[in-house]
């Protein structure tokens, strides 16, 4: 009878070949979690970024197509197009809330887009006034109104009588008319841009050289002379009251510690109150507070979700873009912020630009809806919303 | 034989186990790298759009400067008729630029519905390149890398001893000679002309273009990619032709490849408003002067911001407005 020994494997051997097994095993579990853990790290960070730029990249298509106030195939996002003769918002035609004859004479009262309407050297572009025609002027310096004034011609009644030069001789207290002002063009744009478009685009539109202000027939909402107390006063909204002047301003010392911006027409279903509050300044200056700071931005830069029906663990997207004057200077604020899906945290990168002004984003709209044609082949362009 | 077996198929199991997990982390990191890699070619493309869109900024500087200066050719004598008057005259009215005696409508410098190509990739050495040199004549101290002891004259004092700055391209001057008597101008020309290749360390070449539209308005090309500007192949010249290695296919895939944007601004020689302001209200009381502060008024009273050149632009006028276009128009 034959013995067969079978080989086999002691316990001892049997026990450290598991224990090896196990440490060969977990050791090269630990290897795939680490390298799978980076990976995961590496895809979520890679996420982020690709996030991150696709924010960049909306910031920019917002600055340069003013898309987040106002979308021309959106009409649901064309809060700032409301506006009748006169009392415009920033997206407001100029058919509607200014329209007016363009040609070269001083009575012309449309809005002129040529450059050579505006250039320098044309006459009429000259703003003719007194830069100290106060509140409270007794005329001391003359009525500048005579010479340059939004009306062409002033009736008698249209002057206000007054004793010129108090305890002097006289001067004309009162004019027979109808007196002819040689200079109106400058005033009707000014005015004009104003009533269609508020203050951001009063300034956006005018040369840097401008003076905010003009001569109308004198009434109860003017001085002596015929200028506006709003422009001059600051009891009003336009001008700030910046070193206690008041008088004529140019857009540095209105937007010396206060700013005009574009109010996102979310922040309000009532076309009124957006139109006023395209008509204020904001306090953004020193010796502001953080209460002004909130209202501006929540009404001025409420942010886009952009990423609304995102995968659950992808980050969150929003961009804002906001547009401001401060400081003589037209500022374009982009805010990109992610959230992160797993922590909550919520990182921003914010960033200004240079790009699209708000001239150029109502060039870009057709009047009748949509982006407007335009082209320099020679063949005639779409009407825009500064068509008139 | 069976103990042969057996150890042919630990090994067997073992080179089984360690090449999947080779595998296994070969293809995790394969699969890394192909993300990182798509990834930095997604942010090139980033990169390319903020270069073109710093181009925006460069053309209306451009456009702003040409609109006063750097008319006269390379070479010339500085002369009375260095200054222009922009683009359209704030002298009559009429276009521009023009020197001073010149009054009558004159686009010969830039005609109307023509084009500028301004290529700006990094240059091997720009015409009139300085040297880099942060001091030429630094403040002398005991500690300083020329000393001077503290009783000397020349201790503490900001002496302008030796020219600052001095071209790139040697002339001759040294530390050594300061008078500069061996100084000459045998290699003027070619520091004037510079080395204009592009560094070849440079990455995505930026340029802008401009078309000028009418007389202060301006069709801007702002562009990222290899082709310096320009728009085809039948646009260049056989030595511009020459910069592409004669290759039309390598022009062409460099001009598929990058960023195009276009806009449309308007120039204005409207630079500041002139801001009447009380003078005694600096100095603490309320009363009116007559006074209107001069552009570039640099006798400010500390704290007074507003009266320095922060107030005033520049004088090389403003831009009016700026239009993206929304695509791409027929000339620019």
């Amino acid at each position: 009878m034959n013995t067969r020994y079978v080989r086999g494997f002691t316990l001892i051997e049997l026990m450290i070949a598991v224990s090896l097994g196990i440490i060969l095993v977990y050791t090269a579990t630990s290897a795939f979690r680490v390298a799978a853990q980076a990976v995961t790290t590496a895809n979520r960070m890679s996420l982020e970024n690709a996030v991150l730029r696709a924010g960049y990249q909306i910031a920019h298509r917002d600055l340069d197509f003013w898309t987040n106030v106002d979308d021309p195939h959106n009409t649901g996002r064309q809060g700032l197009r409301p506006g009748g003769l006169g009392s415009g918002m920033p997206f407001t035609r100029f058919s509607t809330s200014w329209p007016g004859a363009v040609s070269d004479s001083e009575t012309a009262t449309g809005h002129d887009p040529r450059d050579t309407a505006w250039a320098m050297g044309n006459k009429r572009v000259w703003w003719r006034g007194n830069m100290a025609e106060k509140n409270n002027t007794d005329l001391r310096f003359g009525r500048y109104s005579l010479f340059a004034n939004r009306n062409s011609t002033l009736a008698a009644d249209q002057f206000s009588s007054v004793e010129v030069l108090s305890g002097m001789a006289m001067m004309n207290t009162t004019y027979g008319g109808p007196v002819t002002v040689p200079h109106s063009w400058a005033y009707n744009q000014i005015s004009g841009l104003e009533k269609s478009l508020g203050f951001y685009g009063l300034c956006d539109y005018l040369p840097a050289n401008a003076i905010y202000s003009w001569y109308e027939p004198y009434s109860g909402a003017s001085n002596l002379g015929g200028m506006p107390f709003w422009l001059i006063s600051p009891d009003w909204p336009f001008n700030n009251g910046d070193g206690g002047q008041q008088t004529p301003r140019g857009k540095y010392r209105n937007s010396y510690q206060t700013s005009y911006g574009i109010i996102d027409p979310r922040s309000s279903n009532n076309p009124d109150e957006l139109r006023d509050r395209h008509r204020r300044w904001y306090h953004l200056g020193y010796g502001s507070g953080e209460g002004s700071h909130n209202e501006f931005n929540d009404w001025s830069a409420i942010p886009d979700n952009h990423l609304a029906l995102k995968p659950l663990n992808w980050p969150g997207l929003d961009v804002s873009v906001q547009r401001f004057i401060k400081n003589t200077r037209f500022v374009n604020l982009a805010r990109v912020t992610w959230t992160n899906p797993i922590s909550g945290q919520v990182a921003e990168m914010s960033f200004t630009a240079f790009g699209t002004t708000l001239r150029g984003a109502r060039q870009q709209r057709g009047a009748t809806g949509g982006w407007a044609k335009w082209d320099n082949d020679g063949s005639t362009n779409d009407p825009t919303l500064d068509s008139n | 034989m069976s103990s042969l077996m057996s150890n042919s198929s630990r090994s067997g199991t073992i080179l089984i186990i360690v090449a999947g997990i080779s595998a296994l982390l070969a293809s995790l990191t394969v699969t890394f790298l192909a993300r990182m890699r798509a990834d930095a070619e997604e942010m090139q493309a980033v990169v390319r759009e903020t270069q073109a869109r710093i181009m925006l900024m460069s053309a209306c500087n451009w456009i702003q400067e040409a609109s006063r200066i750097g008319w006269e050719p390379a070479g010339t004598a500085p002369t009375a008729n260095k200054e222009t008057f922009g683009w359209i005259d704030v002298r009559d009215n009429k276009l521009g630029p023009k020197f001073l005696a010149n009054n009558v409508d004159d686009p010969s410098r830039f005609p109307l519905r023509s084009f500028k190509r301004f290529p700006m990739f990094v240059m091997e050495r720009p015409p009139y390149a300085l040297q880099l040199t942060a001091s030429y004549n630094p403040i002398r101290t005991p500690y300083s890398p020329d000393p001077v002891d503290t009783a000397q004259a020349e201790f503490g004092m900001p002496y302008l001893r030796y020219p600052d700055p001095l071209p790139a391209v040697d002339n001759n001057w040294t530390r050594s000679d300061p008078t500069g008597a061996n100084v000459n101008a045998t290699r003027f020309a070619e520091w004037e002309r510079g080395d204009q290749r592009a560094r070849t360390t440079a990455n995505d070449l930026s340029w802008f273009r401009i078309w000028r539209e009418s007389g202060a308005t301006f069709v801007v090309t702002c562009g990222a990619g290899g082709t310096k500007g320009f728009r085809s192949w039948s646009e260049m010249t056989p030595d511009e032709q020459a910069e592409f290695s004669n290759d039309q296919g390598l022009f062409n895939s460099l001009s598929n490849s990058e960023v195009r944007l276009w806009y449309r601004v308007e120039w204005s020689a409207a630079v500041m408003a002139m801001d009447y302001h009380m003078l005694d209200h600096s100095l603490g009381r309320e009363r009116d002067h007559y006074m209107v502060w001069p552009i570039n008024a640099s006798h400010s009273v500390a704290g007074h911001e507003y009266r320095t050149q922060t107030h005033a632009r520049n004088m090389g006028g403003t831009i009016r407005w700026v239009q993206r276009l929304v695509s791409e128009p027929t000339h620019w």
